[in-house]
């Protein structure tokens, strides 16, 4: 578990924003993990488990006003438009590493926990699925929701006919 | 399928649909220019989500992180109705599977992450490096039981006279007691008890490294539980004791503590 505290880190980090209440929320997480370790199956993965609790803490947290969600403004880009032929290098050029961060931010945290899951954590949609709880198809839409609006809020001028489409299953 | 929507294309960018899905895919792809964008755009940005939330992953994990997974399983393991089998505190604390002696472990002093991993080392080969011997086969009980080293600030140098007499007067009022004493905590891995028996008095007791951890300075420090015939097993105290330096060095006692029934009192250093 202690050899997991760097990824445990990474994946509080990503859903609060904030390195305090990541710290905190993982701490949070190991507690009550060591309290229920007698639950934990042998044999399937630590890591998935222990990212189920945190983010079952999380969302709790933000229920009962703890920790701010998300600020449900997401299909605003950020940036000016950029328009034009060169349009789509200049787009990849604004993608700055701060500015994902503040778009990750921004998403719902249905679609934080998923996206940051399989693109940061490497998960597969199955394990995903399987950490959260919920159904695959919903992994699916939840994360192609959240990397289109990613993509809006930080391109700015992705303007795709896609978005729009994938609801919840 | 008809359309491409989204989810198709960003689990074809994820790589995960099954190898026809992928293939109708790129051949619709190679005849939709707004759609080969979005899959670039969706690719590209999996790349820097990756790398803007990665930087966490190499930043040193903070004592506090460590300090609470460590007293969580202490705490739990105390609690007489929750027994936590030994194989799931090896897991939680990082103990390779299997590991049964002291002697297969020792420190790796060159991890940066701010925590010492166990690292599995010949024991063979540590013993023909005859100069190192004592401190090797010290750090070895220092991760025997698979508890982890984090740094620890300590107030306890002002202490450390005053101790250090209490310390005396106690080994030489029972000589057995402080044998046991020092023989736990210098070979012994944690939660592994050394029994002591006055043949003078028909007293005894035990004495049980709990965990393990070094100061700033370089100081290994342990915190120990002790039980004995006059408090019964019920009532054990709870104790540090930090080693002198040098390869002979003595343990001695800075902090001891006499538990509430039922509760881990918490050591602070």
């Amino acid at each position: 578990m202690i050899a997991l505290l760097p990824r445990l880190r990474r994946f509080a980090r990503g859903l609060t924003g904030s390195e305090e209440e990541a710290d905190d929320l993982v701490q949070a997480a190991c507690e009550r993990a060591i309290q229920r370790i007698n639950q934990w199956q042998p044999g399937t993965r630590l890591d998935s488990w222990m990212f189920r609790i945190m983010q079952n803490l999380w969302i709790d947290a933000i229920r009962v006003g703890k920790l701010r969600g998300s600020h449900l403004s997401l299909v605003e880009p950020e940036g000016q438009k950029t328009p034009g032929m060169d349009g789509e290098q200049a787009t990849m050029n604004r993608l700055t590493l701060e500015a994902v961060r503040r778009g990750v931010q921004r998403l719902p945290p249905d679609q934080r926990s998923v996206l940051l899951l399989v693109c940061v954590e490497g998960c597969s949609y199955r394990e995903t699925a399987e950490t959260l709880g919920i159904p695959v198809g919903t992994v699916m839409s939840r994360l192609s929701r959240a990397r289109l609006a990613l993509n809006r809020m930080v391109g700015g001028s992705e303007r795709s006919t896609f978005a729009a489409k994938g609801g919840e299953a | 399928m008809k359309h491409l929507d989204a989810n198709t294309l960003v689990a074809y960018v994820d790589g995960e649909l099954d190898s026809e899905s992928a293939r109708v895919v790129e051949s619709r792809l190679a005849q939709d220019a707004e759609a080969a964008r979005t899959v670039r755009a969706l690719h590209d940005g999996a790349l820097l989500i990756k790398a803007a939330h990665n930087d966490v992953i190499h930043e040193t994990v903070p004592d506090r992180l460590i300090d609470t997974v460590m007293m969580a399983v202490e705490s739990e393991s105390a609690t007489a109705e929750s027994i936590v089998p030994q194989h799931l505190v090896n897991m939680i604390l990082d103990a390779p599977e299997g590991a049964e002696t002291a002697a297969e472990l020792t420190l790796d002093d060159r991890n940066p992450a701010g925590y010492r991993g166990p690292m599995v080392v010949s024991l063979a080969r540590r013993r023909s490096v005859a100069a190192f011997a004592s401190a090797a086969a010290f750090a070895a009980v220092m991760l025997g039981g698979g508890f982890l080293l984090g740094q620890y600030q300590t107030s306890e140098v002002r202490q450390a006279a005053n101790q250090q007499r209490v310390s005396v007067a106690s080994a030489i009022n029972n000589p057995w007691r402080e044998a046991a004493f020092q023989e736990a905590l210098e070979t012994k891995r944690s939660e592994t008890a050394v029994v002591w028996t006055n043949p003078e008095t028909g007293n005894g007791g035990a004495i049980i490294p709990v965990k393990t951890y070094r100061r700033e300075d370089g100081t290994f420090c342990r915190a120990f539980r002790t039980v004995d015939t006059n408090s019964g097993p019920d009532h054990p105290n709870y104790g540090v004791a930090c080693r002198e330096q040098g390869p002979q060095g003595r343990w001695i006692k800075t902090i001891e503590a006499v538990a509430e029934v039922g509760t881990v009192p918490k050591l602070s250093f």
